[in-house]
């Protein structure tokens, strides 16, 4: 992945080689009967018609792969630099902790606090609010999600990702690797996946209220009257 | 001077290749328009000269074109001038084509796209973006180095992280600014947080507590040159007596930007982007709130009138840049509404003294929670009734204006259930608790739409906890459709004046061609995994039908829309505004690609605002989260067809959220992830918030999950078929395959 400022010390270094190709490739003077007598054609002159020839294919073909560097090279150097977020290694220099299992093992999700996790593992490198009001159903909020950067020598590049509810207690964590994107997580139990689909009476919060139109049965999921908070997104 | 600067050379060349265009209507398309509101005539000029779809060099460089100034000055937000959209394909529309064959996404962990490609990336400083703008300074602040640069404006959902501009101080999130002009070359200007800005106030403790106090998801940004040039105002006033607004020199050659400043707590405010790489902050919309008494047209007329702090709502704007009327996002307690978040409506022609005007919510959503009593929907309505089927309405998050001239506003109520897709007539809305037509004009500077039966209350202020009444609320209104109920109006925009390929002969009266007027609706996906939630999907509705210009005898009015005007031939005009048809869906089939299984969003959430006049009733996009951007053709709206799409690959700041294991809930209901094994695992997918345009054609992809903000260009053939398609007239059919009596 081309990294900002390779794409520019990328042509510098095409045009170095293909001056140096150049350079290399057209006869010097008292190869020109080296060349005649390799070929075994008579030359005429310190550069023989054949001889010419050959040094014009070779002029040309350099010419060529000259051009077809620069061009490549060019284009290097107008290529956007998506390498900076897509796929590519991060800058190592943010990752400059390790937040050791050991560590992380005290973050008990559905018990431990933002105010636990913040003395635990300091200030996060960053935060986002994704709930917003409304927009969720009561009890399905968005989580705020702390994260944290660093490295060993398992993971390699990582960062520790934690999720709080509305209340500010973790529900999920986990350390994932920047070269996989992925991880195990430790969740609250009450987000371990069931077996299978609440049903309506199961579901521990929900009051369902028929509506002011009993024909209307597709709105049971409606709840009591009160403001409309949504707000979401 | 201003038009001088604005590239002369560009209406020269626009004039230049008016000849290959020709066939670019003449007349202006304003369906709704009323003879109060004159048109402009800059735009009517370009307009008239055409132009040529601009070139797409796939170099990620700078491109200038005549497209430019219809985009910033006659279109919404920026003008009140709608663009004229022309029948591209023959009597078969779009079912002329093979059926679309979208390939098949990548892996959650890979960039996928189809036709369309990146030329330009910016990281937004890591921070998750909600919405992109890009607003072109051309010559706005007079300052050569700004000139003709685009300015992105990202809005970012609530958080913290380190500011490289500031030596890796955390701030809140809030306002990113980038400079796009070279879109493969981002330069990052600068990030104005959110929450209470400078100072000590932006560590991290302090403005972590409470943690929605930033954010600034939603941008508007206008020129003062725009805002002191209201044509509209300016006419009215020539013919009223009375004395007009002449403007504010101090706005002259600056530069503003509307945002949100919090999301469940907050305010809304204006910043003077005139230097894009060090705002300024101007005015709270509430404690900076004025009175205008009109005396004598100038700022000596403005009286300050604080109002109550604190707003409980926020969210998305809109701001007409020729008019100053803005469409806030907001609500609070106190304000006495059961739909918390509601609109407030501002004129901010002068941005640094903001005049509220009113606030709006459906019927039902004006009073306290259960105050009304039976849906108006769902059965025999009365008095009090509440409009949707649920009590009170659901939120608003995406109010859109089409401006004075089509003179309406589209307001999406629900979010993402329950959802009520309403219009409303912009000048009732905006003047409808004003009882005269001289108070009317004087406020807004829109003469029509008062109301002299407006109730005592209908401008209660924000926080006074007065209401509105019933009928102040259905004064403005003009239609409303009522969502199934597991969907939600979260955006809309309006497409006029599409033509109906298959309805170019032979339909309605005498064979006169027909163009159907769109609105496009979004519900909002949001839960994560699709736990729990009917999928969320995008819908066209026909919002009116009327004849096109053409070589045809003009019908007995001319060309209208049915609404008003009288027509003999009304009864086989089917629809007006009045009634809203939802004609086709926009889905994006959750296989292939197992989007419930990605991680994060899966669904609709918004629809692109941006009129960009070479997409302009031919391609239209929504954000899908995890199923990326997508893009339809949309020229034959009864067979739209996929085109395009873009789903970005994670990056080092790509947010693992929704674990594959379970949802995101913290209580009720909870259900596996499609394919998940039961073990809770967390993974770095991206989620496509946001799907914009700017004014050269570029398109934005921004991610909810962090990775950034993508810069696209559409390739391949199919979207460049679209846009190059030429005018088919009415009547013929160029590919010899329509049958009857125009087929060999």
């Amino acid at each position: 992945v081309t990294k900002p400022g390779q794409a520019k010390s990328l042509a510098g270094f095409f045009f170095r080689l293909i001056g140096i190709l150049a350079l290399n490739s057209w006869p010097k003077v008292g190869e020109a009967s080296y060349d005649v007598s390799t070929y075994g054609i008579a030359g005429k002159g310190r550069f023989g018609s054949r001889a010419r020839t050959i040094m014009t294919k070779r002029f040309l073909r350099i010419t060529g792969v000259a051009l077809c560097c620069f061009a490549a090279a060019y284009y290097a150097s107008n290529k956007p630099d998506l390498g900076r977020a897509w796929g590519a290694t991060p800058d190592a220099s943010g990752y400059n902790h390790d937040y050791s299992d050991a560590t992380l093992v005290e973050v008990m999700p559905g018990k431990t606090t933002k105010a636990q996790v913040e003395a635990l593992l300091g200030q996060p490198w960053r935060t986002t609010v994704f709930a917003e009001i409304g927009e969720d159903e009561p009890g399905h909020e968005a989580p705020e999600v702390w994260e944290w950067r660093g490295q060993d020598s398992q993971n390699g590049l990582y960062r520790v990702h934690i999720e709080f509810n509305l209340q500010g207690v973790v529900t999920n964590i986990a350390k994932v690797p920047e070269k996989t994107g992925m991880a195990p997580a430790r969740v609250a139990p009450d987000e371990t996946p069931k077996a299978r689909p609440r049903t309506q009476a199961e579901a521990p919060n929900a009051t369902p209220q028929v509506t002011d139109n009993p024909s209307a049965g597709m709105f049971r999921h409606q709840m009591s009257p009160q403001p409309t908070v949504n707000g979401g997104d | 001077m201003r038009s001088t600067l604005r590239g002369t050379g560009r209406v020269g060349l626009s004039l230049f290749l008016a000849p290959f265009f020709v066939c670019v209507a003449t007349a202006q398309n304003t369906p709704y328009g009323t003879p109060t509101v004159p048109v402009n005539a800059t735009c009517q000029a370009l307009v008239n000269s055409g132009y040529g779809p601009p070139a797409f060099p796939n170099d990620g460089k700078p491109r200038q074109n005549g497209w430019n100034l219809l985009v910033d000055e006659c279109y919404p937000p920026y003008g009140n001038q709608i663009p004229n959209v022309n029948n591209t394909e023959d009597e078969s529309g779009n079912l002329n084509f093979p059926a679309p064959n979208p390939p098949p996404p990548q892996g959650w962990n890979f960039e996928s796209a189809w036709n369309l490609q990146d030329v330009g990336f910016n990281d937004n400083q890591s921070r998750v973006i909600y919405q992109p703008l890009v607003f072109n300074y051309q010559n706005w602040t007079g300052n050569p180095a700004w000139q003709n640069h685009e300015i992105l404006f990202n809005g970012d959902i609530a958080g913290t992280g380190p500011n490289p501009l500031m030596g890796g101080v955390v701030q809140p999130n809030g306002t990113n600014i980038v400079d796009v002009t070279v879109p493969s070359k981002t330069v990052a200007l600068y990030h104005i947080p959110a929450g209470p800005t400078g100072g000590a106030a932006d560590s991290f403790l302090t403005n972590n507590a409470p943690p929605t106090y930033n954010g600034a998801q939603m941008v508007r940004v206008c020129a003062g040159n725009q805002l002191n040039t209201d044509t509209a105002a300016l006419s009215a006033a020539a013919n009223s007596g009375g004395t007009p607004w002449k403007g504010n020199p101090a706005l002259a050659n600056r530069v503003f930007l509307l945002r949100q400043n919090g999301n469940g707590t907050g305010t809304q405010e204006i910043w003077d982007v005139t230097n894009p790489s060090a705002p300024v902050f101007v005015v709270d919309l509430l404690a900076n709130n004025y009175t205008y008494s009109g005396a004598t047209g100038t700022p000596s007329d403005f009286t300050a009138a604080p109002l109550p702090l604190g707003l409980q709502a926020t969210h998305k704007n809109w701001w007409e840049c020729d008019t100053g009327m803005a469409y806030i996002v907001a609500g609070k307690t106190a304000d006495n509404f059961g739909t918390l978040q509601h609109i407030y409506v501002y004129n901010l022609r002068d941005p640094t003294h903001p005049v509220f005007i009113r606030q709006y919510a459906p019927a039902g959503g004006q009073h306290p929670a259960g105050m009304n009593t039976g849906s108006c929907t769902i059965g025999p309505s009365n008095s009090s009734c509440y409009e949707g089927v649920i009590n009170p309405p659901g939120s608003v998050h995406g109010p859109i204006s089409a401006g004075n001239l089509v003179n309406r506003v589209y307001n999406p109520w629900g979010i993402g259930s329950d959802g009520l897709i309403e219009v409303t007539a912009r000048d009732k809305l905006i003047n409808g608790c004003f009882t005269t037509a001289a108070a009317a004009w004087n406020q807004t500077g829109t003469a029509t739409g008062f109301n002299s039966s407006a109730s005592a209350t209908c401008a209660a202020t924000p926080g006074s906890g007065s209401n509105p009444t019933q009928a102040d609320v259905l004064y403005p209104a003009i239609s409303y459709a009522t969502m199934q109920p597991t969907q939600g109006g979260h955006s809309t925009v309006p497409v006029l004046g599409v033509p109906i390929p298959e309805e170019q002969e032979a339909y309605l009266n005498e064979g006169y061609p027909v163009g159907w007027d769109l609105l496009f609706v979004a519900s909002e996906g949001t839960a994560n995994n699709c736990s729990g939630q009917d999928a969320h999907e995008a819908w066209i509705e026909t919002i009116g039908i009327f004849q096109l210009p053409g070589p045809f005898p003009p019908a007995p009015s001319g060309f209208q829309n049915v609404t008003g005007a009288a027509d003999p031939y009304q009864r086989t005009y089917a629809a007006t505004d009045s009634v809203q048809w939802p004609e086709a869906t926009l889905s994006v089939p959750e296989q292939p690609g197992g989007f419930c299984a990605k991680g994060f969003r899966y669904g609709a959430h918004a629809v692109t605002e941006a009129i960009f006049p070479a997409y302009y009733g031919k391609i239209q996009c929504v954000s899908w989260f995890g199923a990326g951007a997508r893009c339809w053709d949309i020229r034959d709206p009864k067979n739209p067809l996929p085109i395009a799409y873009w789903s970005s690959m994670p990056g080092p700041a790509t947010t693992p959220i929704g674990n594959l294991g379970a949802t995101l809930a913290t209580a009720g209901t909870y259900y596996p992830a499609p394919g998940g094994t039961g073990q809770a695992v967390d993974r770095n997918a991206t989620d496509q918030n946001y799907i914009e345009f700017d004014d050269r054609g570029y398109v934005y992809v921004v991610d909810r999950a962090g990775t950034g903000t993508a810069i696209l260009q559409f390739n391949g053939g199919t979207p460049e078929k679209i846009i190059r398609a030429p005018t088919v007239p009415p009547g013929t059919c160029p590919n010899n395959n329509c049958g009857g009596p125009n087929s060999p």
